[in-house]
């Protein structure tokens, strides 16, 4: 049985640590998107993705408002992909990563849209990533926000505008771009 | 309803969360607008492409991966506790908060549960079975290729221990790939101790009383239990300072890190890494400093604790064409008495060359590593020597190989060979038989 954010932390520590799998499979493909938008590379996210929830599980007598998880979880996320992006971490635990030439770039891996959707504004990107990464419906997106449906619609239709404008601007050939006014 | 009020609405068409009479309207606008068409297209496809960018981004296995991870039995119920503290909405005055910290304070830091090394002790209680690997720090090598490579350790021995249900050793196998002796692997069990040479070609099986200490020897070098009593009696007579690594909240799954720096002996450093779940010995590291930098000198590594063994593993399957000397049967080598080192090994050559002149194999055999008579005759006839007589028996040099012990006896015997009579000079190497030292045999050098 499917539970509410709040019931699984709940359930957590109340020495329950299974319920947590019910997070990870939740928000697992939502966070590993954002954070491929900010590193653009898929082994990193998943290992960065990884050690947020990590963290995050470690913290979780300190969450104040367990029905916040998810955006709590993304905070462990952010601080953790700034970590792996600076070298004064790769040091710290004495692994010397070469620096790669170029970033990998799987064909098969859209970062472009995983970088629209990470460059969203918070409330956007928080829409877009329940509804399309964690394959909630707009209703159970509303319920898990605590919002109305209509808000979680415009938003959608306002995150669907940004997003192709910024995906426009990525797509677009160069020479289109700089002919534009 | 304009293009302007059609656009907006249609995210939420596809969606399907319109009421049934904007939909109706969208609907009909769309027949109408070959624009919102287009622009209905254009959201589509970017829906659907988000849609794939969502199943992309989900990983097969992630959760369970993640769930490895967590520490499972980390106790909320503490950091619950001051949370709730922290979250008091009654109001206190400077001066009360301040007292309620120190009173908190201390009861955090008097009812902490640190770890300490008896839980390692009491968990040490429970060990059935153990395998292990023993490590020094490896050196440079020189490849196939003429490439210089350094290997950063090398294994010393690998080893499997099985206990009683007192914690007594009850089996016990352990390789060693590098001994003076070449491969060597010993498994002791029902008090029978069978070692068997991979290089020499040999296997002895060795009796009791002499084992008993050698196993004992030996479980120094590989028992996490004897290490930590060892350490537990070092701190109490003050030999060993003891500190415990602190490590971050987030990262409760790594182990327990404790670094012993001992004043007897001065400069060795050993850094034990313990497993918070189990409160096991994973790996200890020894270090020692030298002029002003630490050297690593060695590692002991448990790899699993209590996990059955099969019985295979404390059967030794030597290939067939193996010499095999049993010891508890056969009396190898002189019995030492009260002679010193070099008068034993003196008589061993003297009675071992007059053996071979009275052609009496059986005795030289015995003489030498417990060869069987009819072996060593063997081994005889493949030469054309034919032994007449000693001409002397030199003093006794320590033998020159490391680590091998025992002496070196010059020796010049006559004999006759295919180029007629010559004397010739040998170096007889005489030790102490394996886990004997009152009994002395040849091992080489002849």
């Amino acid at each position: 049985m499917l539970n509410t954010d709040s019931e699984c932390v709940q359930r957590c520590l109340d020495g329950h640590p299974e319920a947590f799998e019910q997070l990870v499979a939740r928000y697992h493909a939502p966070l590993i998107g954002f954070i491929c938008g900010r590193l653009r590379d898929r082994e990193a996210a998943e290992e960065v993705a990884q050690e947020a929830f990590v963290r995050s599980y470690a913290a979780l007598a300190s969450l104040r408002k367990p029905e916040s998880y998810y955006a709590w979880l993304f905070g462990f996320a952010d601080r953790v992909a700034k970590e792996h992006l600076s070298e004064k971490v790769r040091a710290k635990h004495g692994v010397v990563i070469a620096q790669k030439e170029t970033r990998r770039e799987e064909p098969s891996h859209d970062f472009d849209l995983d970088q629209a959707i990470a460059n969203l504004p918070a409330p956007y990107r928080e829409v877009v990533l329940l509804r399309y990464y964690s394959e909630m419906s707009c209703v159970e997106v509303a319920e898990r926000l605590d919002v109305p449906l209509g808000t979680v619609t415009k938003r959608l239709s306002r995150a669907h505008e940004m997003l192709r404008k910024s995906l426009r601007t990525v797509d677009e050939p160069l020479e289109h771009r700089e002919a534009r006014p | 309803m304009n293009c302007r009020e059609c656009r907006k609405l249609l995210v939420s068409h596809l969606e399907g969360v319109l009421f049934q009479q904007e939909e109706a309207l969208v609907a009909q606008h769309l027949d109408g607008c070959p624009e919102c068409r287009n622009e209905l297209k254009a959201i589509a496809a970017l829906r659907d492409r988000l849609l794939r960018g969502g199943q992309r981004a989900k990983a097969a296995g992630f959760p369970a991966s993640v769930m490895s991870k967590i520490p499972l039995e980390k106790d909320f119920r503490k950091a619950k506790e001051k949370n709730m503290f922290q979250r008091h909405p009654l109001r206190f005055s400077m001066a009360t908060a301040a007292v309620v910290a120190v009173v908190v304070g201390l009861f955090l830091m008097f009812n902490k549960r640190a770890y300490a090394l008896d839980d390692t002790l009491k968990a040490n209680e429970h060990i059935t079975s153990l395998h292990f690997l023993n490590e020094m720090p490896g050196s440079l090598k020189v490849d196939a290729n003429g490439k210089l490579t350094y290997e950063m350790v090398r294994s010393l021995s690998e080893g499997w221990a099985e206990y009683g249900e007192k914690g007594e050793l009850l089996r016990l196998r352990i390789e060693f790939p590098f001994t003076e002796d070449g491969a060597k692997v010993v498994v002791w069990q029902e008090g029978k101790a069978t070692v068997w040479f991979k290089d020499k070609k040999g296997l002895a099986v060795v009796p009791q009383p002499s084992m008993e200490r050698k196993v004992g020897e030996l479980r120094q070098s590989f028992d996490p239990k004897l290490a930590m009593e060892r350490l537990k009696e070092a701190e109490s007579k003050k030999k060993v300072q003891i500190t415990t690594q602190e490590v971050p909240e987030w990262e409760q799954m790594l182990p327990i890190v404790l670094i012993a720096q001992w004043s007897e002996p001065a400069d060795l450093r050993e850094v034990y890494l313990v497993d918070r779940k189990t409160n096991l010995v994973q790996q200890i590291e020894t270090f020692t400093a030298k002029g002003g930098s630490t050297a690593f000198t060695g590692r002991k590594r448990f790899l699993d604790y209590n996990q059955p063994i099969p019985a295979s593993v404390f059967t030794l399957n030597p290939p067939g064409d193996i010499l095999r000397v049993d010891e508890t049967t056969q009396k190898i080598g002189l019995e030492k008495g009260t002679l010193s080192d070099n008068e034993i090994a003196q008589k061993v050559a003297q009675e071992f060359f007059e053996a071979l002149i009275a052609k009496d194999y059986t005795k030289a055999g015995q003489l030498y590593s417990g060869v069987p008579g009819p072996k060593m005759e063997e081994m005889l006839a493949k030469t054309d020597w034919r032994f007449l007589r000693i001409v002397s028996v030199g003093q006794p040099v320590p033998m020159e190989i490391p680590g091998v012990g025992g002496v070196r006896v010059p020796c010049e015997v006559e004999m006759e060979t295919g180029e007629g009579k010559i004397v010739r000079p040998f170096k007889l190497a005489i030790r102490a038989v394996y886990n004997q030292p009152d009994r002395w045999e040849i091992h080489g050098g002849f």
